[in-house]
């Protein structure tokens, strides 16, 4: 059915709306323009989902659906659903990435007034303000949709298609007849057309009736002469001519939201539904398929509401029975939200509270907290409170509402609940319980309480059989990944053991923003073990993260804030500067102040390690004020507070860092960093004796220290000392030992802030095993040219992006940008702005630079590709 | 509880009536006037949804005072 003028205003400005009441034809009109106008490939199509009220759900489906044409896919970023998603973060990357849109590229979003999330709505606003001129929009409702328009309609880019336009007329209207194989006389047509007043719906509806009719001017006489609605009358005329098969399909499966053959078949309790459904199709009786392969279906809206009015009238007894059936299927397909619907829809509260605590994680996990939110207020009051598992859900949505009152309330139904749970789910809801109870507990900010959760969780989720195998296990690792968040600020001597627990098991479920969120944190938890693993934890996490589009989410700080440190100390404070940046970026001041304080921590680190003392010690002040407002006692704090005399130190100031460790507390004083800073105020006082008396128990081991680059700087200041005592042998062990223990991670800057040439040299001479790491130091001590040749004046290398880091591994080569396009299955444009933009970022003006300056910060092989 | 009455274009069958249930629909000239007690605005705009659902066309609303 070509209507050329309606299609011809659908492509005329860079903002479409059509606005009509349901069957006026908006949705074929759509279809038809995109396959006629030959748009598949540039056309990105999305239907609103029965009432949306979650934007992060609304745009991913806007994202996933401009990824499938051929402009998005070499623009748009791959952003996976996690909890919590920002809708105008979306928007904001979606204009960044679609910035550089050289051609035209279509937005066609059907029933939007479906939309009921005012700040997705605005979001769309803003997208559609700040769009490029080659994103065009197409935006189909029922209702006027109040999006800022006004503004498009004056500056002259609005174009609108309502339900006038939308009639057919007397010509468009034979014609749609005659394509059904309806051939009518003159006045048969005018009659008809008449009483449609040329509306879609009953123009198409009629031609379904007239479809091989035996008397087509009766059928017009009689119609025209009730004053019957016309859709209530068309389609009651509909159905009368289908078999009994196909009506009985057509009113039972009118309950879903999308049918299938099987689906059709359960319901109908007979067979051959996939047919049938096809053949609807084929028809074209208000039926769309959902998928390429004809799977999946909808039902026009308007068809089926009318369907299931007439469902609910004449067999209204077994309504309830096909909501249970419909239940038990999608459950079994793992589809729990259309599960615990139609479960509610039938009033089985118990299966319906199942499956929910079930899938509860899972969709947590998914970002589907709206959702969740809706499916709990689906159920009556009473089945809330009555239900452990449910009250436990509807606490753990209070909390996230930030109704912690009533989130603790909920809880104590939960738990009052929680001993008349059967036998058999008892284990898994005493988990869900414990987990829900451990959030609360951590939003309280109670450290104590927290404590007592988080043991509590232990005691449970430690139990084996506590979870069924399966959908369990989600839940297990989420417990796993929570308990170990809550447990990594306080030093244990076994590590991060939740933790890695946890994130094998979301890697081994594929649950990939559990095992994200749990890898950047364990990044930050293994840096007193080993750097190494430490740093090797936070690639994995930002590698992740940029695989799912997850890059501004807040656990990528913890990543990015572990591999600054890492850096800075194995000596390469240029490069920490990049991720000590972006972990300043995603950690906002907002955040908790253990979190901040972790932050700031770093940025004194990484001053430190090249030689900003003032920079530095204004850092560790700022750590130092936020180590005041925690209650719990904190990993980095005696590191902090030594690091404050340390800088002092450095600065000259000896006085005030000799009061910064006088004032510390008892516990603090014992700690070895606080040796470690107490041997270098020493040491500025050329007092190597008192120095050595600091160091014995760091050295001997009865003062902790965080990590063990406190313990290679221990070993550094003894050397020193021991050689300004005119003990060269125990200066020479001293060192050797130092080296050792800096040896597997690279530890570099205890070294750099401690220069001893001499002993060094000595100990190259003497023997080999180090010689790499010496010569590592020696070059960054000051007199020796640094390594690399650029770092020091040059900007920080800002981190690359995924596709960026993916053109760069190509310069080396010597393909040409349309060659590299090639191999990426990219324009040649996207290859050229990923050029630009590496370029800007490396602080370079051509290829051969930028090929060096990559290989001067391992951007490039060989240390980029460690594994 | 508030009276109102609310005209929609052509005759409602049997099946277009179900979706009312709490008000009754009378036949007036080519239109049907829908009358009865809705608790409050969320009830009347449930019925106005339920009119733009099923593809009615809306002419008139009215609060009329209680009999």
């Amino acid at each position: 059915m070509s209507r050329p003028e309606l299609r011809e205003r659908l492509g005329s400005a860079r903002v479409t709306v059509l606005s009509a009441l349901p069957g006026s034809g908006k949705t074929v009109l759509l279809r038809s323009w995109i396959a006629e106008a030959d748009l598949a490939d540039r056309a990105a199509s999305v239907t609103v989902s029965h009432d949306e009220q979650d934007p992060q759900q609304f745009w991913l489906a806007v994202l996933d659906a401009l990824r499938q044409t051929v402009p998005g896919s070499a623009l748009v970023g791959q952003l996976t659903a996690a909890p919590d998603l920002d809708g105008w973060a979306i928007v904001e990357r979606l204009l960044k990435d679609l910035a550089p849109l050289d051609e035209p590229l279509w937005l066609v979003v059907d029933d939007l007034h479906e939309l009921g999330s005012d700040q997705a709505r605005r979001q769309l606003e803003l997208l559609l303000m700040r769009a490029p001129d080659e994103l065009r929009f197409v935006l189909a409702s029922r209702r006027d949709v109040r999006l800022g328009l006004h503004r498009l309609r004056l500056e002259g880019e609005l174009a609108e298609i309502r339900a006038d336009d939308l009639r057919f007329s007397l010509t468009e209207a034979r014609e749609l007849l005659s394509t059904a194989g309806v051939e009518l006389a003159e006045p048969t047509l005018a009659l008809l057309y008449e009483r449609t007043e040329g509306w879609a719906a009953g123009l198409r509806l009629a031609a379904l009736s007239l479809a091989g009719h035996p008397d087509p001017e009766r059928f017009a006489a009689e119609f025209s002469g009730t004053e019957r609605t016309v859709s209530e009358y068309l389609l009651a005329e509909v159905l009368e001519r289908q078999s009994e098969q196909v009506r009985r399909l057509l009113l039972r499966t009118s309950l879903l939201e999308q049918v299938n053959g099987e689906l059709a078949d359960l319901l109908t309790g007979g067979s051959g539904g996939e047919r049938v459904l096809h053949d609807l199709e084929d028809a074209n009786a208000f039926i769309v398929p959902m998928d390429a392969e004809r799977s999946w279906f909808r039902y026009h809206r308007l068809f089926v509401d009318l369907l299931r009015l007439q469902l609910r009238r004449t067999a209204s007894s077994e309504v309830t029975e096909l909501h249970e059936r419909a239940a038990t299927w999608f459950a079994r397909q793992g589809l729990p939200v259309e599960a615990v619907r139609h479960a509610q829809a039938a009033q089985d509260w118990g299966l319906a509270a199942r499956l929910l605590a079930d899938h509860w994680p899972g969709l947590y996990l998914d970002g589907q907290a709206t959702i969740v939110h809706a499916l709990l207020a689906g159920f009556p009051a009473e089945a809330r409170a009555a239900d452990a598992e449910l009250a436990a859900l509807t606490a753990a949505d209070e909390l996230a509402r930030g109704s912690l009152a009533a989130a603790e309330r909920s809880l104590g139904l939960a738990e009052s609940a929680s001993a008349s749970v059967p036998g058999e789910r008892r284990g898994q809801a005493l988990v869900l319980l414990a987990v829900i109870r451990l959030l609360v507990a951590r939003q309280r900010g109670n450290p104590s309480a927290v404590a007592e959760e988080a043991r509590r969780l232990q005691a449970v989720a430690e139990t084996p059989d506590a979870v069924r195998p399966g959908l369990g296990q989600e839940l297990r690792a989420l417990a796993l990944v929570s308990l170990g968040i809550t447990e990594f600020w306080a030093t244990r001597p076994e590590g991060p053991q939740h933790l890695d627990q946890g994130v094998a098991l979301a890697r081994r479920i594929g649950r990939p923003y559990l095992e994200f969120s749990g890898l950047a944190y364990q990044a930050i938890g293994t840096m007193p073990w080993s750097l190494t693993r430490a740093a090797e934890r936070g690639r994995l996490a930002i590698e992740l993260a940029q695989r799912h589009g997850w890059t501004e989410e807040m656990p990528i700080g913890y990543a990015c804030a572990a591999r600054a440190a890492v850096l800075a100390l194995q000596g390469c404070p240029e490069e920490a500067e990049g991720w000590a940046q972006r972990a300043e970026r995603s950690i906002k001041a907002d955040a908790e102040p253990a979190a901040e304080l972790a932050v700031r921590y770093i940025r004194g680190l990484v001053e430190l390690s090249r030689g900003r003392f003032a920079d530095a010690l204004a850092a560790f002040r700022a750590a130092e004020r936020l180590a005041g407002r925690l209650v719990a006692p904190h990993l980095l704090v005696p590191s902090t507070r030594a690091h404050l005399s340390y800088s002092l130190v450095r600065l000259g100031d000896t006085e005030r860092a000799e009061q910064v460790l006088a004032g510390l507390s008892e516990h603090d004083r014992d700690r070895g960093e606080t040796g470690v800073a107490a041997a270098v105020l020493w040491l500025a006082r050329d007092d190597p004796r008192a120095a050595t008396v600091a160091l014995t128990p760091v050295l001997d081991g009865s003062a902790p220290v965080v990590r063990r680059s406190w313990l290679v700087e221990a070993f550094v200041l003894e050397a020193i000392a021991r050689d300004a005592l005119s003990d060269p042998g125990a200066a020479e062990r001293a060192m050797q030992r130092a080296l050792e223990l800096a040896e597997p991670d690279n530890i570099l800057t205890p070294f750099v802030l401690n220069p001893a040439p001499g002993l060094l040299g000595r100990q190259a001479r003497g023997r080999t095993a180090h010689a790499a790491l010496i010569a590592g130091i020696l070059d960054l001590l000051p007199g020796n040219s640094p390594v690399p040749p650029s770092a020091g004046p040059r900007p920080p290398v800002e981190p690359l992006s995924d596709s960026e880091v993916r053109v760069l591994r190509y310069l080396p080569t010597y393909l040409s940008a349309p060659e590299i396009a090639a191999e990426l299955s990219v324009s040649t444009s996207t290859v050229k702005t990923h050029l630009r933009n590496l370029y800007g970022k490396l602080g370079v003006h051509s290829r051969a630079e930028a090929v060096g300056r990559a290989r001067a910060v391992s951007l490039l092989a060989p240390s980029a590709q460690r594994r | 509880m508030r009276q109102y009455e609310i005209w929609v274009r052509g005759h409602l069958g049997e099946m277009m009536r179900s979706a009312f249930p709490t008000l009754r629909a009378q036949p007036r000239g080519d239109d049907t006037v829908l009358t009865g007690a809705l608790p409050d605005q969320a009830a009347l705009h449930g019925v106005l949804a339920e009119i733009e659902a099923l593809g009615l066309e809306l002419l008139e609303l009215r609060r009329v005072p209680p009999r």
